[in-house]
């Protein structure tokens, strides 16, 4: 466990800490937001070669160990779309919510039902 | 043509969701016509592709024509396909249900639903790691904006409350692929369960907890089950029967496939009490929760969780005949639950509350029947599937000496009989409310008939067919080990 390791850790519990304690569902959202990123980092730290190159094969390639494996930041791209589609969803459910209810807030909506 | 077939049963009802969301603008009733002949369409697919793997084997198919170690594979098994046709039939059933649903916005449910359906069979058909994660959160994305696609209160609180617990799920097991991804250097499902046995047990233990996990509560097992009452109530009674039939079945699907080929069978050590734990505790709890219940569709809800502790049970005997009956239930359970949501949907015009039922048998005799036989299925009495089901769950439990976990199974019928029962006593009442002999019954399309007709025959037909079935459910839970 590196350094690294430990500011995405810290990253990931604390957007769990606000997931569990917030009470506004915006704020939730940003938590699930939070953790995403932690887990993203996570996975691009994984393929980080210090002073790697490209994957691209030259006839003349030396060092093969310095090729940065391209599998992880594709993930990460898609991850990342995948994170703003669920953003967006949850948002605008929030918004509709909004509409009916006039809050955001899931003390005040419990005591609407 | 036939050489690509399992990635065009995934192509076809994405494509047809985006063509629904064009169609809308020229005619609401093509985009309906198209959306029933998508699903005809998708099932003869599944079928078509079922008669290849019959004949060939195992199929593995490379998109794009990559090398399976860099690129993306698609691998339809027995088991596989069998999911694929349990979702294209109740797609199927489902679409030719609503296909006149007076929805609000119902051209955004066809597309939703397309779109659901194909990120339901990915989740079956591929055998990449990451890919699999993509199409869960396509399915859950799509099932999410269904709940709420009526756009009510009730919807929109319940599709909350799913985002919420499918982000969580959703986040495991992206951490646990990334973890199996760090240390094998792969993607490929096959390629990585080879590898597995040879990790640290301590990443062995974690991924297999992250996996458990997001799919206990991708599949509500007890106690992750906090979001499933609440959904399936709150949701229109075609998109609860497509949670329930369908959705639910992936999680099934993907319990069974990645625990089972990760962890091979003889190795099981912890995992195999945990899974007859987790069954047992879900099937005692969620029939519990159905007890307390007024509404039907939140007995129907509650009902659901314990099914799912049914086929879980079956996975934690971990021998293929306690594996091909937790398959057997699955297969059963679509069908009856599906009846059960439609036929309970065409019933409560007056509204859901078994109160509200009193003496409602004699007015909508079709809906009626329907939900009675499909009821009494997944109660578990002969002649109807589930009793077979259930029958080869507790037989093959009590083969390998597991006493106590075949007595829930009769236990969870005793406590069946005790909930239906209040519902029946309303239906059958002899005394009618005067508000509801008021009422004009909805009527009832002859094809939503034909529907439910299906749905009813889909109960018993499973107790008859058994042997054929058995031997084909086999076959697929022998892809497991």
């Amino acid at each position: 466990m590196t350094f690294a390791h430990l500011i995405m850790l810290g990253l990931f519990l604390l957007g769990f800490w606000c997931v569990l304690t917030e009470t506004d569902l915006i704020k939730i959202v940003v938590g699930f937001n939070i953790m995403e990123a932690s887990l993203l980092l996570l996975l691009v730290k994984m393929a980080y070669v210090p002073g790697g190159r490209p994957p691209i094969l030259f006839p003349a390639a030396p060092d093969a160990a310095k090729i940065v494996d391209p599998i992880p930041q594709a993930l990460t791209l898609t991850a990342i779309v995948i994170g703003a589609a669920t953003t967006a969803l949850m948002l605008s459910l929030i918004v509709q919510l909004h509409r009916h209810y006039g809050t955001t807030d899931l003390d005040e909506l419990r005591e609407i039902r | 043509m036939i050489d690509h077939l399992p990635i065009l049963v995934i192509v076809v009802p994405l494509m047809y969701g985006f063509c629904a969301a064009i169609l809308k603008y020229f005619s609401v009733r093509a985009a309906r016509v198209g959306f029933v002949s998508a699903s005809s369409v998708q099932l003869a697919l599944v079928a078509a592709l079922a008669r290849q793997v019959a004949l060939q084997g195992t199929v593995e198919y490379r998109l794009a024509a990559w090398h399976p170690e860099v690129g993306i594979v698609l691998v339809v098994d027995v088991l596989a396909v069998l999911f694929a046709a349990i979702i294209a039939f109740c797609v199927l059933l489902v679409a030719v249900y609503s296909a006149d649903y007076p929805a609000a916005d119902s051209t955004s449910y066809f597309t939703l639903a397309s779109i659901l359906t194909a990120g339901m069979t990915g989740i079956v058909l591929t055998g990449d790691l990451f890919n699999l994660y993509v199409f869960i959160e396509m399915t859950s994305l799509s099932s999410v904006a269904l709940v709420a696609v009526n756009r009510d209160e009730k919807g929109i609180r319940a599709a909350l409350r799913y985002i919420v617990f499918s982000i969580v799920a959703g986040l495991l097991f992206l951490l646990a692929v990334m973890l199996l991804y760090g240390a094998s250097g792969s993607l490929n499902m096959r390629i990585v369960a080879g590898q597995f046995a040879g990790f640290a047990p301590n990443l062995q233990a974690v991924v297999i907890a992250l996996f458990a996990v997001a799919l206990g509560i991708k599949t509500a097992v007890i106690p992750f089950h906090g979001w499933l009452p609440d959904v399936y109530t709150g949701s229109p009674s075609a998109v609860s029967a497509l949670l329930s039939g369908a959705v639910n079945k992936t999680g099934i699907y993907m319990l069974a496939r990645l625990l089972f080929t990760l962890t091979s069978p003889g190795s099981h050590g912890v995992l195999q009490p945990a899974l007859l734990a987790a069954g047992a505790v879900t099937i005692l709890g969620g029939h519990t929760l159905a007890l307390g219940q007024t509404n039907v569709k939140s007995i129907l809800a509650c009902s659901s969780i314990a099914h799912t502790g049914y086929m879980v049970m079956g996975f934690g005997v971990g021998t293929a005949a306690g594996v091909t009956a937790g398959l057997f239930h699955a297969l059963n359970h679509m069908v009856m639950k599906s009846g059960a949501f439609l036929s309970a949907e065409a019933m409560s015009t007056k509204g859901q509350d078994i109160q509200q039922w009193q003496g409602l048998q004699k007015r909508v005799s079709t809906a009626g029947v329907v939900f009675v036989v499909s009821t009494l299925a997944l109660v578990g009495i002969p002649p109807f599937g589930a009793f077979m089901s259930k029958w080869q769950l507790a037989t093959a439990a009590i083969q390998e000496g597991l006493w106590h976990a075949a007595l829930f199974v009769p236990l969870g019928t005793a406590m069946a009989v005790l909930y239906y029962g209040r519902v029946y006593r309303s239906l059958f009442s002899l005394r009618c409310e005067e508000s509801t002999a008021d009422t004009d019954m909805q009527h009832l399309t002859t094809v939503r008939k034909l529907v439910l007709a299906a749905a009813a025959v889909g109960c018993v037909a499973p107790f008859l067919l058994h042997g054929g079935l058995l031997s084909v459910l086999r076959a697929a839970a022998l892809n497991l080990f």
